[in-house]
């Protein structure tokens, strides 16, 4: 009998060996990673309690798995949010068939899959701090793919500096927790978590980019290729956002602190503002990505204050949304920085909209779903986040709505720029105007398609967001 | 017989330690030049692997020296072949070797002096936090270094501005969680894991090194079909 907590880690591991070997046969590396992400989601997506079994050994789903004298389980919390990673990411596998990436895009992807999965499965939970520095170190090789030279490490080491700033926190938390425990008189016991909640909140914000402001995001949104940005966001800062809400869970004094909804609203508030100060203005699509994930992340932060259903809800949702959204815009970016030498600034990409018409659809609609147009999915993850701030903090619901019309502001600059006619002939002239493969052709369609149609018809992603939701309890 | 060298180190006055662990500090601090920086990092982890020898069982006490001499023989190994590459293209001004015969020692750059002055307000820094925030454990003596090496490992982190000197700079900053940590938990796991992490992270900082140099052609891979 085999515990599912082992395959889940173990699994995309070994899915990474094949993938790096066969790297050279960009579909052949794409369908390992996505049958081990489905694989997963098949034992994920069986009851508790039911038997299953692969190649003819039973597989036990909540089976305890002992790691040097850790536990690794999947619980009835983790199979959703587990299930939610793996999709996300197997999206963002899937975006890789329609744009080449980098060696270590689909390997080192699963390599972190697997690292965060563990990280949300092993308990005590402290030591999920160790599984996050050293997936946030195998990022590196991802973030850094395609840009050497002086200086181009920033992102990538302003990313793992941040993270390791984490790693004490935690560390330091799992102690006082473990000494406060031992205190059996209430008031006492509840003084004693106090620096425990310090330190954890102080540790979310760094693995979650809230602290310090400004520092890895827009590093690694200029610097990585753009599906890496996205595959960080959508699976990292989720799986750590994800962690936050394992704790609500498993610790009734996090999650009823008074601190706790406070800070998470500064920090989100702080984000946002951040973010929306500076959309309008950027000169890069990179940097609008920036400050789109800074509005997203800001926006999470304020959803998870909340701790309600709808809150949990529109985290699960967002996470999915994420996929989609940056997936697309993320293929886009990367088709254009192939075609514009590498450079993403509206100055080197005026009039490339019209020779490159597919990427530029790319940009227009995972932009715009970003900003949360309506009849984009985008949209209704910024509905359902409104609904969730909206039930404590209506001014923070009015300054994240103020932060998309601004970072729309700084999309739709950009698609002037793209579609300038008055550089049209000059970039008919100098550019790369390769036409796009069938491929990348049918990738676009297929994602925009998705962005447009769970825009449309979201029922079936809200209904697994509301199972991620119910799953929890801290609220009940 | 291990036992008694074991047994012995446990109790080495920790003063000698801690003066000669400061004096591994003030290169890294002060220099760029990873072959000062290096050799002195990995004589850090010699020394942290003697402060842990009082609060770890034996045979995890080598975890931490051990770890350290891979880490800094791996980003020895990366620097150098950053230098090679960059001498290739013709840039034997900027190669370590190079840096170091053109130092001109009897005047010392201004930024040298910066650089002295931050590193004694962080040494009076972290002997001010030992006293006002001493850390559990039963293991003061470890406190000082502890502080020493995460203050000092977020300057150097944050003021260098190549792969490889943040890379030393984090490296710092574990060695110090570790020093404050393992004696409140002192289980060989703990250190095997710290350990692990340690050599994850000195991967992706060669990594970061020769991303650094413009020199990952030599580990590249070809694109995808």
């Amino acid at each position: 009998m085999i515990p599912a907590a082992l395959l889940v880690v173990a699994l995309p591991l070994i899915g990474a060996l094949p993938a790096i070997l066969l790297r050279r046969w960009r579909s052949v590396e794409l369908l390992v990673a996505l049958l081990t992400c489905g694989i997963v989601l098949m034992i994920l997506s069986q009851p508790p309690n039911a038997p299953l079994s692969l190649l003819g050994t039973e597989i036990e789903t909540n089976a305890p798995l002992n790691v040097l004298g850790r536990t690794l389980q999947v619980r009835s919390t983790d199979r959703t949010t587990l299930l939610l990673l793996f999709l996300g990411a197997g999206v963002l596998f899937a975006c890789a068939w329609g744009v080449a990436q980098s060696w270590s895009y689909i390997p080192v992807g699963m390599g972190v899959l697997s690292l965060l999965s563990a990280a949300l499965m092993i308990r005590p939970f402290v030591f999920a701090a160790l599984a996050f520095e050293a997936a946030a170190a195998v990022s590196v090789l991802m973030i850094q793919a395609e840009r050497t030279g002086e200086r181009s490490t920033l992102g990538a080491t302003r990313y793992l500096t941040v993270t390791t700033l984490a790693l004490p926190l935690f560390l330091g938390a799992g102690y006082v927790i473990r000494q406060a425990t031992a205190i059996s008189d209430p008031i006492e016991q509840a003084a004693a978590f106090v620096p425990a909640v310090d330190m954890l909140l102080l540790g979310f914000a760094f693995l979650l980019g809230a602290l310090p402001l400004f520092t890895w995001i827009h590093g690694v949104a200029k610097q990585a290729p753009p599906l890496a940005t996205a595959f960080l966001v959508t699976v990292a800062n989720s799986a750590a956002l994800l962690l936050l809400l394992d704790f609500y869970e498993e610790y009734a004094w996090f999650a009823h602190n008074p601190t706790l909804v406070s800070v998470l609203q500064f920090g989100g508030m702080l984000l946002i503002v951040m973010g929306g100060v500076l959309a309008w203005a950027q000169n890069s699509f990179a940097r609008v990505l920036a400050c789109a994930l800074m509005i997203d992340i800001g926006s999470m932060l304020l959803a998870a204050g909340s701790a309600s259903p709808i809150g949990v809800g529109a985290i699960a949702f967002n996470i999915l949304a994420r996929a989609l959204s940056l997936g697309l815009f993320g293929i886009g970016l990367s088709i254009l920085r192939q075609r514009a030498y590498g450079s993403d600034r509206f100055d080197d990409i005026r009039g490339l909209g019209f020779e490159h018409r597919w990427a530029a659809f790319a940009l227009g609609a995972g932009g715009l779903s970003l900003v949360g147009l309506p009849g984009t999915i985008g949209f209704v993850a910024r509905w359902m986040s409104a609904r969730a701030i909206g039930t404590y903090d209506v001014n923070g619901m009015a300054v994240m709505v103020l932060a998309c019309v601004s970072l729309s502001v700084g999309v739709v600059r950009g698609m002037m720029r793209l579609f300038d006619a008055s550089w049209r002939e000059a970039a008919q002239r100098n550019r790369n105007a390769a036409s796009p493969t069938v491929i990348e052709m049918v990738t676009l369609l297929v994602m925009g398609s998705a962005v447009l149609f769970f825009g449309l018809f979201p029922g079936s992603l809200a209904t697994l967001a509301q199972l991620v939701a119910n799953s929890y309890s801290f609220y009940k | 017989m291990s036992d008694q060298i074991f047994a012995q180190l446990a109790v080495f006055p920790v003063a000698p330690l801690l003066i000669v662990l400061i004096l591994t500090i003030v290169p890294i601090m002060l220099v760029r030049n990873w072959r000062i920086t290096l050799p002195a990092l990995m004589i850090q982890y010699v020394l942290l692997g003697l402060l842990l020898a009082r609060v770890l069982p034996n045979v995890a006490v080598a975890i931490k020296p051990v770890v350290g001499i891979i880490a800094g023989l791996a980003l020895s190994l990366a620097a150098q072949r950053a230098d090679l590459d960059r001498q290739r293209r013709g840039q034997t001004g900027l190669t370590a070797q190079a840096r170091l015969s053109a130092a001109d020692w009897s005047r010392l750059p201004s930024q040298l002096l910066m650089r002295l002055v931050v590193m004694l307000l962080v040494v009076t820094a972290a002997f001010g936090a030992t006293n006002r925030f001493p850390l559990p454990g039963n293991a003061r003596e470890l406190a000082l270094s502890a502080y020493l090496l995460v203050f000092c490992g977020v300057i150097v982190a944050a003021t260098a501005s190549e792969g490889l000197n943040i890379g030393i700079g984090i490296l710092m900053m574990i060695s110090g969680f570790e020093l404050g940590y393992i004696p409140l938990e002192r289980s060989i796991s703990v250190s095997v894991l710290l350990g692990l992490m340690t050599l994850v992270v000195t991967l992706a900082i060669a990594y970061l090194t020769l991303a650094d140099a413009d020199a990952l052609h030599l580990v590249a891979q070809e694109p995808a079909k």
